[in-house]
């Protein structure tokens, strides 16, 4: 033994291949501990690092975007604006909208002084809104811009059989105010102070139209209401009790059919202003602290009184909820540095999810005081936006943004992207051509958008650093699995399968040569024919119908393979078992007296034994191959890690081998590298069991 | 230091000349050396015979004539035909490589000398035709590569050289399988000679080919000497038989080394050399009676690490202090004879020749063994191919009606040609073929055991088992590489279940061993049978048959893989365990020699059937059946003045398939008469010796009278 292994030892091909072996077999020994992630085949990668989005429109707009916020209205049936401020190349101020669909922008209108601000709303299609002499009914969006004493009132229509065709017509309405315009809101968009969202008129019930304006003069501050049908004609203004330049303020009650119900919430300082248009009276609400941002679940603007709920305000170190009828005050969460608050639509008591951020952390409220979970977004949050039940977080300095989505689920975040230049604050809109919601935003003079479902996950490069924190050496495949993983977790069952396979094969190959070799006579020829038959059954298409029938599982895998590739070392073996059988040694052995199993164990079967470890190792090799091709199909079970496996996604995308070569290079390395070193192990084998070879040179 | 004895004439006269030649070969293990300071001259129609053992390098020399040596070959010396050098130092790999250019005129060289200036008959040549290519086509090939000749004029040489080898037309359209050994020998013989060489290589023309057979191609190649075909010959064997008839000059190499060289006449009969005495020694003779032979003990020294001194210290019986010192120089003891050896002309004429006769054995009278009617018969039908494409009965005749006995202590020799059924006669005795008709009873532990009534698993059939065993003809096959000699020789105590206690099987093993002369046997116990030489593989392989204390042994042709130094030693060993054991043993040979050696009785087969049969003397001093009498004639007789004549014999054995109606030996029979076509022939006896013939020996004196 010493001495064969010497002579294999010797033999470079052996040498080379003993080397390849050791080493995938020290590979397979500590795969548990390199592997990173456990569960190669059910572990995906966290979406936002693998997301694609499915609308990715990058728009160059020849106007620069002045610092004005964006302001969004969209309908699923006419075209699609979003519609901006911006500053043109000669030095104008103008309204600006650019079309989702193609990126297109249109010149709206030109505004004299430098605009200060804007407010988008869309009425519905009810005539009433009809300017006079448009008889199509369609989407009546408004866009309001004001300057320091004017305020624009732009009307925009969209007039065109199908989207995207119709001719865009603007009419504006312009007034002047004496005193300085702070801000300029309409009962249509009850939003927080950076007006978003789209609110669709789907009945036909008609909601008065208010705009508000808070204008101020020598710290006096008065809101004005309007009705938009008579813009000219003041319905109500009054002063405001406290002097302090006010921060926020917000539209309670939009969907109201009772105006009288609908409240205008003013925050000034520590002071909180309620205002009501129909009423005369306005309620006053010293709170404790500063209200840094607001929130209102969607769905309370429909209902009166929801559950004593109302607007949840937070402040530096707590969340209350208000009810801005009864202007009762509720604690919700008690934390440290919040910055931002947003909510789910939540139609009765208390939202689903109340998210609250504070620097990195997002912090997801489902009741009172109770934190359903916490993630850090890895950037300083500045913002917070939500729809639906979904969730935006971002940081606009550094263009990133994250999305949230299936809060309950152990990978909340949807996606995330980095623009790495500074953003516009993002905007959820519907992208009429996917009919999906997208998120949009200014990057510099281009509009970005993005829808927020991913069409499919492209394979992401080999990377230590991604934003969930997990770590991709080998980078991942287009589902996400990372290509480390599945390619350390593929050593031990490919090296399994290899080496059962060759085991089995090795067995039954044995007896069967024996039973067909050292025996005569009919049984004998029988199983012959029977052997070669099987051999002359085309392999591939039987293991596919072996495979198909059977079902995808290991021991499945194996007993096909084992099934399909005993008969051809079983006939090398048959040729050896003839000559041995015709050597003296077996007829004196006979003549001994010795029994025909002593014979076949004592006699034939070391004498066979150089050529079967040369089959066996020329079998394994084999069996990983047929393993992998099996893969290839899509034969083998997909709940096993295989290399073989790992190169079954190109068979139906030739794309990712030319984008993903991390993910294809490694696996057809250890194929062929495995297949190689039993292939020179045989060869080495081969020196042992034929020594004249070496001799030879 | 030939030179000094060369004369001028010697010089113009000669044809070949080796100087100084060293042959080595590079291994893994380390340097061969296989040839060893070679000097000799071959003169004009000279035949040169270089004779040594398995091993001693005569195989080398001849290729290293030829310049057919392998790439790890380093060459000393030179050779030189005609007076041309086309062979000398550094033209083979002796260090540095050869650049092209040395290389293509070496080639050059070579190619214009082989085949055209000297030929070579290559050891089993017969057997490496192509089997898809008529003899014509093969020996048509020569002419086309080495001439220019027209296809007309190939066609007329062809012809000849054909009829020079004594064979018919006829072959050119042959394949190679439908000849005979013969045949196919004489097709080579006729393709070494198509282009008239100066020099014919032989290396071992007759090893494999029967005894008959052997005589005829040594009767053609003296034939072609004497009409000048062949101009000077080199002769290649082992045999000292052959080289007998045929060297005009004796070369003995051992181990790389000439140990003697001188005229035929000087080495047969007046060797001065201990090795070359030795060797002549251990050849049985027919002409030798039973005088005791003694083979050579030991074995060819480790080429690799040649002992210093005299290279067959080790096993020469006459050897010194001073032979393991010094290797011995040449001495000459006249201008053509030398010898390597300190004791050279002080050999005495006593210690040359054997005298001893050994003494007779007690043969018992109790049969041990006694074949009725015994037939076995090979249904070429059995097989799928056969029943396909076969629509008579055919059947291999291979035994065919055999009565045979023997007795306790008696050792029963058969002899015949290959081909005349006698291994397939042994094997049926040994019940490892199945008789197709016939009764074997044996006599064993004192109960009659009728193979054909037994069944496998019965009490007799094991009885049978234990008491008969066979040592095979092959002894580098008869053991299986991968067992130990320990796991050898126990193989049929486990087999036979006779002990189970471990140091008992040992002892057991050991004591076989030591009767087997392998001593100690510790030794031998662990050791693998590649780590054997071929003498102690038989003996081994006899330990096997011995351990049991069997009763038979069937012997199939033991000694005629082993070299001659050791076949002497080995049969020695038979004989001896014979009369220790009182082992009645039944040896096969196509060795006449060494049957008549061993055997008390000898019976002689001929395609299936016994043809003769009686005392072992008597078979061979007074042969009766015409088969007989050629078989006897033809063995060969190490001395130079053997010539066998004419050997009376027509063709060569035939198939068993279709044998002849009448006699079986009718076909080649020179006394053949009508009746005994289709007849089949009587019993002729005498005593215990009998023949199978239509006529008595008076009778076939006058059929041979009548047709001189």
């Amino acid at each position: 033994m010493k001495k064969q292994w010497k002579l294999f030892y010797k033999s470079p091909y052996g040498k080379i291949g003993f080397y390849i072996l050791l080493a995938f077999i020290i590979i397979t020994l500590i795969s548990p501990l390199i592997i990173i992630d456990h569960n190669p085949v059910t572990y995906f990668a966290p979406p936002e690092d693998v997301y694609t989005v499915d609308h990715q429109l990058t728009a160059n707009v020849s106007f620069t975007p002045t610092s004005t916020a964006m302001s969004t209205v969209s309908s699923t049936s006419g075209a699609s604006l979003i519609y901006n401020t911006g500053k043109s190349t000669t030095g104008a101020y103008l309204v600006y909208g650019t079309s989702i669909i193609n990126g297109s922008s249109y010149k709206l209108f030109n505004i004299p002084s430098k605009p200060l601000g804007m407010d988008v709303f869309t009425a519905g299609s009810y005539s009433t809104f009809l300017r006079s002499g448009e008889s199509i009914p369609g989407y009546h969006t408004y866009v309001m811009v004001y300057t320091a004493h004017h305020l624009y009132i732009l009307y925009i229509h969209f007039k065109g059989p199908t989207y995207g065709t119709g001719s865009i017509y603007v009419t504006s309405q312009s007034l002047h105010i004496s005193s300085n315009v702070d801000t300029v809101f309409s009962s249509a968009l009850p939003y927080h102070n950076t007006p978003v969202g789209i609110p669709e008129f789907n009945s036909t019930s008609i909601y008065p139209v208010f705009i508000y304006t808070i204008t101020s003069n020598a710290s006096k501050y008065n809101i004005t209401a309007y009705y938009l049908a008579d813009i000219y004609k003041p319905i109500k203004s009054v002063q405001l009790s406290h002097s302090t330049n006010p921060q926020m303020h917000s539209f309670f009650g939009t969907y109201y059919t009772d105006s009288t119900h609908q409240r205008v919430l003013i925050w000034q300082g520590d002071n909180l202003t309620i205002f009501t248009p129909t009423l005369n009276s306005n309620v006053t609400k010293p709170l404790r602290s500063y209200t840094k941002d607001i929130s209102i679940p969607s769905d309370y603007q429909s209902q009166y009184n929801p559950s004593n709920l109302g607007v949840f305000m937070l402040s530096n170190s707590s969340v209350i909820v208000l009810n801005p009828v009864t202007t009762n005050i509720k604690y919700v969460y008690n934390g440290t540095k919040l910055n931002y608050i947003a909510s789910t639509p939540g139609s009765s008591g208390f939202p689903a999810y109340v998210a609250v951020t504070s620097g990195y952390n997002i912090f997801f409220l489902s009741g009172y005081h109770s934190v359903h979970k916490t993630i850090n977004a890895t950037y300083y949050i500045n913002g917070i936006e939500e729809s639906g039940d979904t969730f935006l977080t971002y940081n606009s300095a550094s263009g990133k943004v994250t999305y949230y989505q299936y809060i309950t689920s152990s990978q909340p975040i949807g996606w995330a992207l980095y623009m790495h230049k500074a953003i516009s604050t993002p905007v959820f809109t519907l992208n009429p051509k996917t009919a999906r919601i997208s998120v949009a935003f200014n990057s510099l003079n281009s509009i970005v958008i993005y829808g927020i479902n991913g069409k499919d996950l492209n394979p992401i490069p080999p990377t230590l650093h991604t934003l969930s924190g997990t770590s991709f050496p080998l980078g991942t495949t287009s589902t996400g699995q990372s290509a480390w993983a599945l390619f350390i977790g593929s050593f031990p069952p490919d090296l399994e399968v290899g080496f059962v396979v060759g085991i089995i094969i090795l067995i039954i190959s044995v007896i069967a040569a024996m039973a067909i070799g050292y025996f005569s006579g009919l049984p004998s020829t029988l199983a012959e024919t029977f052997t070669l038959a099987i051999y002359l059954i085309p392999g591939l298409p039987l293991l596919i119908v072996l495979a198909k029938i059977l079902g995808p599982s290991l021991p499945n895998i194996i007993l096909i393979l084992s099934l399909v590739g005993w008969t051809f070392p079983a006939f090398t073996l048959i040729g050896i078992v003839r000559s041995v059988k015709s050597r003296t040694f077996i007829d004196s052995a006979k003549v001994s007296g010795v029994k025909t199993p002593q014979i076949l164990r004592r006699h034939m079967l070391p004498n066979m034994a150089p050529l079967l470890i040369y089959l066996t190792a020329i079998n394994i090799g084999g069996a990983v191959a047929a393993i992998s091709t099996l893969e290839i199909l899509g034969l083998a079970p997909v709940t096993i890690p295989t290399w073989g496996g790992m190169l079954s996604g190109f068979y139906g995308d030739f794309y990712a081998l030319a984008i993903a070569p991390w993910w294809f290079i490694p696996p057809i390395i250890a194929i062929t590298l495995f297949i190689l070193a039993f292939i020179f192990i045989a060869r080495g084998m081969d020196e042992v069991v034929n020594p004249r070879l070496g001799g030879r040179r | 230091m030939i030179e000094t004895v060369e004369n001028k004439s010697n010089i113009e006269n000669e044809m070949l000349n080796v100087k100084n030649f060293y042959v080595n070969f590079e291994t893994y293990d380390g340097i061969v050396h296989a040839l060893d300071d070679i000097n000799f001259t071959l003169k004009n129609n000279e035949v040169l015979g270089i004779l040594g053992e398995s091993g001693s390098g005569k195989t080398t020399l001849a290729t290293a004539i030829m310049g057919l040596l392998p790439e790890n070959a380093g060459v000393k010396g030179s050779i030189t035909l005609n007076g041309k050098t086309y062979l000398r130092e550094n033209d083979f790999n002796s260090g540095k490589k050869l650049n092209r250019k040395q290389l293509k005129i070496l080639d050059q060289n070579l190619r214009n000398i082989r085949w055209k200036d000297i030929s070579i008959v290559f050891q089993g040549a017969m057997n490496s035709f192509n089997p898809v290519y008529t003899i014509g086509k093969q020996i048509r090939e020569v002419y086309k590569l080495h001439t220019d000749l027209s296809d007309n004029e190939i066609e007329e040489k062809l012809l000849k050289t054909i009829r020079y080898a004594g064979l018919n037309k006829m072959v050119i359209n042959a394949h190679p399988h439908e000849l005979s050994g013969g045949m196919k020998q004489r097709a080579v013989i006729a393709m070494a000679l198509a282009l008239d060489p100066e020099i014919v290589i032989a290396d071992e023309p007759t090893t494999g080919l029967d005894v008959i057979t052997q005589a005829e191609i040594i009767n053609q190649l003296k034939a072609l000497k004497k009409q000048g075909k062949i101009k000077s010959m080199i002769i290649i064997s082992h045999d000292i038989g052959v080289i007998s008839q045929l060297a005009d000059h004796i070369m003995v190499l051992y181990a790389g080394k000439i140990m003697e060289y001188g005229t035929s006449r000087d080495i047969y009969l007046n060797s001065q050399n201990p090795y070359t005495v030795e060797l002549l020694k251990s050849y049985p003779s027919i002409k030798n009676a039973k005088k005791h032979v003694e083979g050579i003990p030991g074995t060819l020294p480790d080429p690799i690490n040649i002992p210093e001194g005299c290279i067959f210290y080790e096993r020469c019986i006459y050897h010194d202090a001073i032979c393991k010192q010094k290797e011995p120089d040449i001495t000459y003891i006249n201008n053509e004879h030398y010898s390597r050896c300190y004791f050279a002309s002080k050999l005495t004429e006593k210690e040359r020749v054997n005298t001893d006769i050994d003494g007779e054995p007690i043969i018992g009278t109790e049969k041990k063994v006694e074949t009725k009617d015994l037939v076995t018969y090979f249904d070429l039908k059995k097989s799928m191919a056969g029943s396909l494409f076969s629509n008579k009965e055919r059947v291999v005749r291979a035994v065919d009606d055999i009565n045979i006995e023997i007795n306790r202590g008696e050792i029963l020799g058969i002899v015949g040609e290959s081909g005349s059924g006698k291994t397939t006669l042994a094997r049926t005795i040994i019940g490892l073929i199945k008789p197709t008709a016939g009764e074997i009873i044996y006599n064993f532990e004192n109960t009659n055991i009728n193979i054909n009534k037994i069944k496998q698993r019965s009490k007799e059939y094991s009885v049978f088992r234990k008491n008969t065993q066979m040592i095979f003809q092959d002894p580098y096959d008869a053991l299986n590489p991968k067992m130990t000699v320990y796991d050898i020789v126990a193989e049929p105590i486990i087999a036979h279940r006779s002990t189970n206690n471990p140091g008992e099987m040992l002892n057991m093993v050991k004591s076989t061993l030591k009767e087997v002369n392998l001593t100690p046997p510790e030794n031998y116990l662990e050791r693998f049978p590649h780590e054997l030489s071929g003498g102690e593989r038989q003996r081994v392989a006899t330990a096997r048959a011995l351990v049991l204390n069997s009763e038979l042994i069937v012997a199939d042709e033991p000694t005629s893989m082993l070299d001659v130094s050791l076949r002497a030693g080995f049969m020695n060993l038979i004989k001896n365990l014979r009369n220790k054991n009182n082992l009645s043993i039944l040896y096969i040979s196509h060795d006449i020699a060494s049957v008549y050696y061993l055997s008390d009785k000898i019976f002689v087969m001929y395609l299936g059937v016994g043809v003769e049969y009686g005392d072992s003397k008597d078979i061979v001093n007074n042969p009766l059946h015409p088969y007989t009498k050629a078989l006897i004639k033809a063995v060969p007789s190490p001395t130079p003045d053997w010539n066998p004549g004419n050997i009376d014999i027509i063709g060569e054995i035939g198939n068993s398939i279709n044998v002849p109606k009448g006699c079986r030996f009718y076909d080649r029979c020179i006394y053949k008469q009508g009746k005994c076509k289709n007849e089949k022939p009587p019993v002729q006896k005498t005593g215990t010796h009998w023949y199978l013939c239509h006529f008595t020996q008076d009778e076939l004196d006058n059929i041979k009278q009548y047709m001189k």
